[in-house]
């Protein structure tokens, strides 16, 4: 059966027109408003939502990227948000949102208020990350010319110093699944102000989905390790010298008879040592393994307790005896936990001794 | 026939095994058979491969009277449950705000387009988007395989026995049912059964890595929040760093599997009424005004949605029966 090419051109004319989705609710990349980062608060029993979004300030031949915030109230989180679009001519766009931050009265009371948010808009890029914040307005506030953009000041500190620093580079996705799972507790990033200067150094843990307590520093790099991230730095001291280590790989096996063993096999190289300390003395290298290995004994033992006292799992040791048992055979609250710790480190890279060491 | 056209006859086992898998299909075996998901699929198959073994001894090509009616209903009735999946999925990803007939339109004109040419065009096309396809499929099962975490398939015995078999009747017949429409095309392939089976095998293979990927990807904890979680691991998928949102594109894998599961119920549909009433212009009209009403009737309506997820298996079991009991006859000649 041959077609007349006047019936193929309009039927071509006819998918090129239909195919652009251009129905009534066409929209231009002009008409929308993209959206950095997304602040929530509570005041008064209703939900605050500072929406940051980006704009664009053009001077003589330069164009800047800035950004500025629009604010709504209302009794739940879409309807602030809803509020707050209505102040702007443009259709609000999450789709290269950077990050969620909200203050720790949500963390305290509303927590499912802002997965369920979340959770609806699934259309979203899973690729953000999701604060709390002590303070928002001083957040708000703290942007200054280096730093114009908060959604991407953070959403950068995250990605590209994770390692150095206690921030776990998980994306919404992964905070999602433990916030729905019944066996593994959530943990989120504290964001804060230092010196006019926003850092992330301590987080909050959950149990059940509701705040515990917080995470200094120190416990959070564990965490990280438990996680299985490369490429941590611990900083410990020995004859009153300091030395970094770099933990290149951790290998993290569970043995399971009447006590919960959790063996680390830790990978590094010393990464850095104070003057005095040789490092071509085979017998230093040993003592360095050996002081590394107790030192990080005695701090996860001490993190773990700590999590016990407050029945909070964030590390998923409960989860994870289920899962290859099938039932809870042992429970990290109520069963003894063993940390042995094997850890060996070879000194790589340029530096053969350091300032005053061996000659 | 000539190898050239064989492989691409075979080519569209492929589609017609994951048609209905689409929104449905990955959804229900992964929250019905949970961790135990990779045994139902293992039993599945072999309980799909008997299905089809059984369906490819039969066929209806020249079939008349009140037989053709009733194949021509079965096939419709397919072809109006793969049109469901495809313009949910279309307007829960892509057109959100798009009235639903309007994405339907391009997509019937392409298919009644593809519909006035002879079905080895079809079958071409077929191979083509299968080419397209399986280098998708390599780049989302790559960028995917990191995302895997094997906790997500633990614990492996914790499913009761009876929704494992459930789920595997449910796979069997979700992979196998499409493939009656094969039934009501001609050929001359030597060893058609085995080669058949080979490629519903091979297709099973693929469908099962799709599965395991969204498994150990997303877990069912979170599988059992998303409609489409075979669409939510690809938001994953992020390579050199730079190459991020790229999800719309590798979903494009189903737009072609149903594209090409559409358009082989349609041309059969076509033919049927063509031989029946011999005039080219009943089919188009009778399509778009029962697409126009099955639209506002069906499509749009969230109950028969939920009841398409919970009773897909069921209109499908009651489908291959009736298909059996039509095609005995054929069945027992061979």
């Amino acid at each position: 059966m041959k077609i007349p090419k006047i019936y193929k051109i309009s039927i071509l004319i006819l998918i090129i027109i239909t195919l652009t989705g251009c129905n009534t609710n066409y929209k231009s990349l002009n008409d929308m408003s993209i959206i950095s980062s997304l602040l929530i608060d509570k005041k008064d029993d209703k939900f605050i939502t500072y929406i940051e979004l980006y704009k664009e300030e053009k001077s003589e031949n330069k164009s800047k990227k800035l950004s500025y915030y629009i604010t709504g109230t209302g009794h739940n989180i879409e309807d602030a948000i809803n509020n707050a679009s209505s102040l702007i001519s443009k259709e609000l766009y999450l789709v290269h949102m950077n990050t969620v931050i909200f203050s720790k009265e949500i963390a305290q009371n509303n927590l499912e208020d802002v997965f369920n948010y979340l959770e609806t808009k699934v259309q979203i890029n899973s690729n953000y990350y999701i604060l709390i914040s002590d303070n928002i307005k001083e957040l708000m506030d703290s942007k200054n010319e280096d730093n114009p953009i908060l959604g991407e000041k953070i959403s950068n500190l995250i990605k590209y110093s994770s390692n150095n620093g206690p921030m776990i580079n998980y994306d919404y996705l992964e905070k999602l699944k433990n916030y729905v799972s019944n066996k593994k507790d959530i943990f989120l990033n504290k964001v804060e102000i230092e010196n006019k200067n926003i850092t992330i150094k301590n987080g909050y843990y959950f149990h059940n989905n509701n705040l515990v307590g917080t995470l200094n520093n120190d416990e959070l790099k564990l965490l990280n390790l438990f996680s299985n991230f490369n490429n941590l730095y611990f900083t410990f001291k020995i004859d009153n010298k300091q030395y970094i280590i770099k933990i290149n790989n951790c290998d993290i096996n569970y043995k399971l008879n009447n006590e919960i063993n959790i063996n680390l096999n830790i990978k590094g190289n010393i990464y850095y040592a104070d003057k005095g300390l040789d490092l071509n003395n085979v017998d230093l290298i040993e003592k360095i393994n050996s002081h590394t290995k107790y030192s990080l004994k005695r701090r996860i033992e001490e993190l773990l307790n700590k999590l016990i006292n407050n029945k909070s799992d964030i590390i998923g040791i409960n989860n994870y005896i289920y899962k290859i048992n099938g039932y809870q055979k042992l429970d990290m609250f109520k069963d003894k936990i063993n940390i042995n710790i094997d850890v060996k480190t070879n000194k790589k890279g340029l530096i053969q001794s350091t300032l005053g060491g061996s000659k | 026939m000539k190898k050239s056209d064989e492989s691409n006859y075979r080519s569209l086992t492929h589609f017609f095994s994951k048609a209905l898998f689409l929104g449905i299909g990955i959804y229900k075996v992964l929250i019905n058979a949970r961790e135990s998901a990779i045994f139902s699929l293992l039993i599945g198959t072999i309980l799909g491969s008997i299905i089809i073994y059984i369906i490819n001894k039969t066929s209806y090509y020249n079939s008349k009277g009140i037989k053709k009616i009733i194949m021509f209903i079965l096939i419709y009735v397919l072809f109006i449950l793969g049109l469901a999946e495809f313009v949910n999925l279309i307007s829960s990803i892509y057109l959100m705000d798009t009235d639903k007939f309007i994405i339907l339109l391009p997509l019937l004109i392409v298919i009644l387009y593809l519909n006035t040419k002879d079905i080895t065009i079809h079958m071409k096309v077929s191979k083509i988007l299968l080419s397209l396809s399986l280098c998708i499929f390599i780049i989302n099962l790559i960028s995917l395989i990191p995302n895997l975490d094997y906790l997500n398939y633990l614990p492996l015995f914790k499913v009761n026995i009876k929704n494992i078999l459930f789920t595997s009747l449910e796979f069997a017949l979700y992979s196998s049912v499409p493939n009656i429409i094969y039934g009501g095309i001609k050929h001359n392939i030597k060893d058609y059964n085995k080669k058949i089976i080979i490629s519903y095998l091979l297709s099973n293979l693929a469908l099962t890595f799709v599965i395991l990927l969204t498994q150990g990807t997303l877990g069912i904890e979170l599988i059992d929040l998303f409609r489409y979680p075979e669409y939510i691991i690809l938001k994953k998928i992020s390579m050199l760093d730079f190459i991020n949102n790229t999800e719309n594109i590798f979903s494009f894998l189903w737009i072609f599997t149903m594209f090409i599961y559409l358009s082989m119920c349609s041309k059969l549909l076509n033919d049927i009424t063509y031989t029946k009433f011999n005039n080219k212009y009943i089919y188009p009209i009778f399509i778009f005004i029962s697409i126009y009403i099955i639209n506002n009737i069906i499509f749009d309506n969230n109950i028969v949605s939920l009841f398409l997820i919970n009773y897909l298996w069921l209109i499908l079991l009651i489908i291959l029966i009736i298909y059996f009991i039509t095609n005995i006859n054929s069945l027992k000649k061979k």
